[in-house]
């Protein structure tokens, strides 16, 4: 009889028997878990837009010093040398895979309001949308026609940004540009305008470009490529992959949600962690009795622990579970907020996924864990007579 | 007879529980202090702003630099008394990770033009002096640990210079802020340092001005001059928006689209967690008070006294969490300038704010003692007696 356990159904019963109490601690683990899963959902949804689309043999060139395409400036005969490198593939037509692209965030207006937001255009070649290919979709409209005054626009944008439907006309600077196509793309180029970089450069009066973009030989072998090209001195640049340059692109948001959602979730977390020792303290204060009788039965100290554990346990499980529940329904919700690093409002989905969810328990779990920890270690140093008298 | 030390007697009975579930208000009303001083803080920026001010940027982006033929042809526009130049200098310091605004300018206007910039005589005028010499905010000063004299140098990222070495910025003074509007924690050099350097070519990078900040004559409203400004540059080369500063600002508060109300959904679901929690204790306090409560009403006490009881008790316990965590939150806002001054220039947990906690408490505390109160006023008084614990 000294080494047994108290049976399972024993917490879960008093679980049942105190719902309302073990609901309400429940709860309030459930809306730390929710918080903290809501932030995360955010950080993933942004970081996946950004890391599954980029390509590994497609190179991003950016004049040297800069973090991003906003920040470069490449000149026209340089666009030319990178053109030339024997390293780019050739396309169909016999011209090299590689493109200049230019770059600004455009203040345009909300569809909804008059609020402002920061839009990237991007002028793109041809050649852009050959090298863009699989992230790439023209879903609406027809294809962009090269030397005139054209442009097509991401679907999530063609909603939210006003004067971005189909057929709609957009000023530029001030030039009219109309829109002809709406196309779809897994990754951040989704938050993007698309036009002819020529045309662009005219009515922006802008007339670098902002980074090079070029696919890779088959066999090439980028890292060796990257190397010898960032200590090219005929050619100052920043050379990484388009998937790397990509990621470099979420690191400041990234960043502070982890800080925040860590700040949050933590913070939170004691607060539950409280919360639920709490309720727990109290069971074990309105069960002196029955403790004594267990421990009349011949269950052991450490019978009871486990006992008592198991329910806080119990309750930082079910906290977890409805946790998650509250949390599911935001998975794929569509939002934007701004890129810090780039400062451009980037459209994207919330991400719950299997790892989120199975953290979340995890997490839940052991604050349940802790804080049946004090309560529990209580209830198995009553004295089995003592308990029994008091109440 | 006096009610209050009956309260504070029980409410005191478990000192364990009654420590856990102050923490847990304390935790979360700090956190609700937090969360409404980012949106205030934001905010301040704007309500703080100055009416003599008005601001001339691209009309067309927020990247696109205003050519610097711009300065003499607004100068000369009927209201404007001065025209200083900014021009955002985005350069690294050490590692990307350690961002704060960097902007070239004219330094005796920048100074006339905002008086909010405070910083000792001697200092201006050794500033004024030196081209290549700076002042910063005492924030990011702390922050780095700088000190006047010291070279600061700044990696190029939109202005690199040709070969490939950082700029260096020698620091002549240290300013603080006397409002809002202005943060601690920017770096302001000689703009015509950034564009003689641009001309001989020892750096690379865009020509002119990100904006224009013009201070008004007296007399003048900023609504025509502005008006004036734009209508000059309607048909390019540049289309200009010029605005007041507080428009400016609101502008970059909208920019961040919506975490206010992420952070609203999120000081939701921390006011219903302790809200719960406050439910649960007084829950459990009722449930051990049967006998209490019998003996009370048995007494002779009317219905309302175990309500008022509970009501009295359940509001002490928040309102001891509340002011501990707003406490709390006054305490912080030192360490959150420190983890998010690169966001937040200017976090300040506003008066309003601690008022908004104080209602708060006194309404969770009223609302969590309302449930197991009424519960209580309704006891058979000898059905409370037999059934106690």
């Amino acid at each position: 009889m000294r080494h047994r356990l108290v049976p399972f159904r024993y917490p879960l019963r008093s679980l049942m028997v105190r719902w309302q109490a073990s609901l309400l601690s429940a709860l309030g683990i459930a809306m730390s878990i929710a918080v903290l899963c809501g932030v995360f959902a955010l950080r993933n949804g942004f970081e996946a837009l950004h890391a599954e689309t980029g390509s590994d043999d497609v190179i991003v060139y950016l004049r040297k010093g800069a973090t991003s395409e906003g920040e470069s400036g490449i000149t026209l005969d340089r666009v030319n040398m990178y053109k030339a490198l024997p390293e780019v593939q050739p396309g169909k037509n016999g011209q090299p895979l590689a493109a200049g692209e230019s770059y600004l965030a455009l203040f345009l207006a909300k569809a909804d309001d008059l609020g402002l937001v920061n839009v990237p255009i991007r002028g793109v070649e041809a050649a852009s949308l050959e090298i863009h290919g699989d992230a790439f979709r023209l879903v609406e409209g027809r294809a962009l026609a090269f030397g005139s005054d054209e442009i097509i626009v991401g679907r999530p944008l063609s909603s939210r940004i006003h004067s971005c439907k189909l057929g709609d006309t957009l000023m530029v600077n001030v030039t009219p540009f109309k829109v002809v196509g709406i196309f779809e793309s897994d990754g951040a180029y989704s938050s993007e305008i698309w036009g002819d970089i020529d045309r662009i450069a005219a009515a922006l009066e802008r007339p670098m470009r902002q980074r090079v973009v070029a696919k890779m030989r088959p066999g090439v072998d980028i890292a060796a490529h990257i190397e010898a090209m960032e200590n090219e001195k005929r050619l100052p640049s920043k050379v990484m992959t388009e998937r790397a340059y990509f990621i470099s692109q979420t690191g400041f948001l990234g960043n502070v949600l982890v800080i925040l959602g860590n700040l949050l979730g933590g913070i939170l977390g004691i607060a539950a962690i409280l919360g639920a020792a709490n309720t727990m303290l109290a069971a074990v204060g309105s069960r002196t009795r029955e403790v004594g009788v267990l421990r009349s039965l011949g269950f052991g100290q450490f019978a009871v622990l486990i006992a008592f554990l198991t329910e806080a346990v119990l309750i930082g499980l079910a906290g977890g579970l409805i946790g998650c529940l509250l949390v599911l329904p935001l998975d794929g919700l569509q939002t934007g907020t701004m890129n810090w690093k780039t400062f451009t409002e980037t459209a994207f989905a919330f991400r719950v996924d299997a790892g989120l969810l199975t953290t979340a328990v995890c997490v839940s779990v052991g604050l349940g864990l802790v804080a049946g920890l004090v309560p529990a270690w209580r209830a198995s140093r009553l004295k089995p007579v003592e308990a029994m008298r008091r109440s | 007879m006096n009610l209050g030390r009956l309260v504070r007697r029980q409410a005191l009975s478990h000192p364990v529980r009654a420590f856990l579930t102050v923490g847990a208000v304390a935790v979360a009303i700090f956190l609700l202090c937090f969360l409404r001083s980012i949106v205030t803080s934001l905010d301040a920026a704007v309500t703080e702003s100055s009416g003599r001010r008005i601001i001339t940027a691209s009309a067309v982006s927020l990247f696109q630099a205003l050519p610097a033929s711009y300065n003499e042809a607004i100068g000369a526009i009927d209201g404007v008394d001065t025209v200083s130049r900014f021009t955002w200098f985005g350069g690294v310091y050490k590692d990307p990770e350690n961002f704060f605004a960097q902007f070239g300018t004219d330094p005796e206007l920048l100074l006339a033009q905002y008086p909010e910039i405070v910083l000792p005589e001697e200092q201006k005028q050794a500033w004024f002096e030196d081209k290549r010499g700076a002042i910063v905010g005492i924030g990011i000063a702390n922050k780095f640990g700088w000190e006047v004299g010291q070279t600061v140098p700044l990696k190029g990222t939109i202005y690199p210079q040709t070969g490939g070495k950082a700029w260096e910025f020698t620091i002549r003074g240290i300013y603080r802020s006397t409002r809002a509007n202005v943060d601690e924690m920017t770096l302001y050099f000689h703009w015509p340092y950034l564009d003689e350097s641009l001309e001989s070519g020892d750096a690379m990078g865009p020509r002119g001005t990100s904006v224009y900040l013009i201070r008004l004559e007296d007399g003048w409203e900023g609504e025509p001059v502005a008006q004036a400004i734009d209508e000059y540059y309607a048909g390019g080369p540049q289309r200009t928006r010029t605005q007041p500063e507080a428009a400016f600002q609101a502008d970059f508060v909208n920019m961040m689209g919506n975490l206010p109300t992420f952070l609203g959904m999120i000081g939701g679901a921390v006011l219903i967690a302790i809200f719960f929690g406050v439910v649960n204790t007084m829950t459990i306090a009722a449930r051990e008070r049967y006998r209490a409560t019998g003996i009370l009403k048995s007494l002779g006490f009317s219905n309302q006294v175990p309500l008022r009881l509970f009501l009295m008790e359940s509001t002490m316990l928040v309102l001891g969490g509340g002011a501990i965590g707003m406490f709390l939150a006054w305490l912080s806002q030192p360490a959150m300038k420190a983890m998010f001054g690169a966001f937040i220039p200017v976090y300040h947990v506003a008066q309003d704010t601690y008022l908004a906690a104080i209602v708060t408490c006194v309404a969770v505390g009223i609302l969590g003692g309302l449930i197991p109160g009424v519960r209580a006023a309704r006891l058979q008084p000898v059905e409370a007696l037999r059934r106690g614990v």
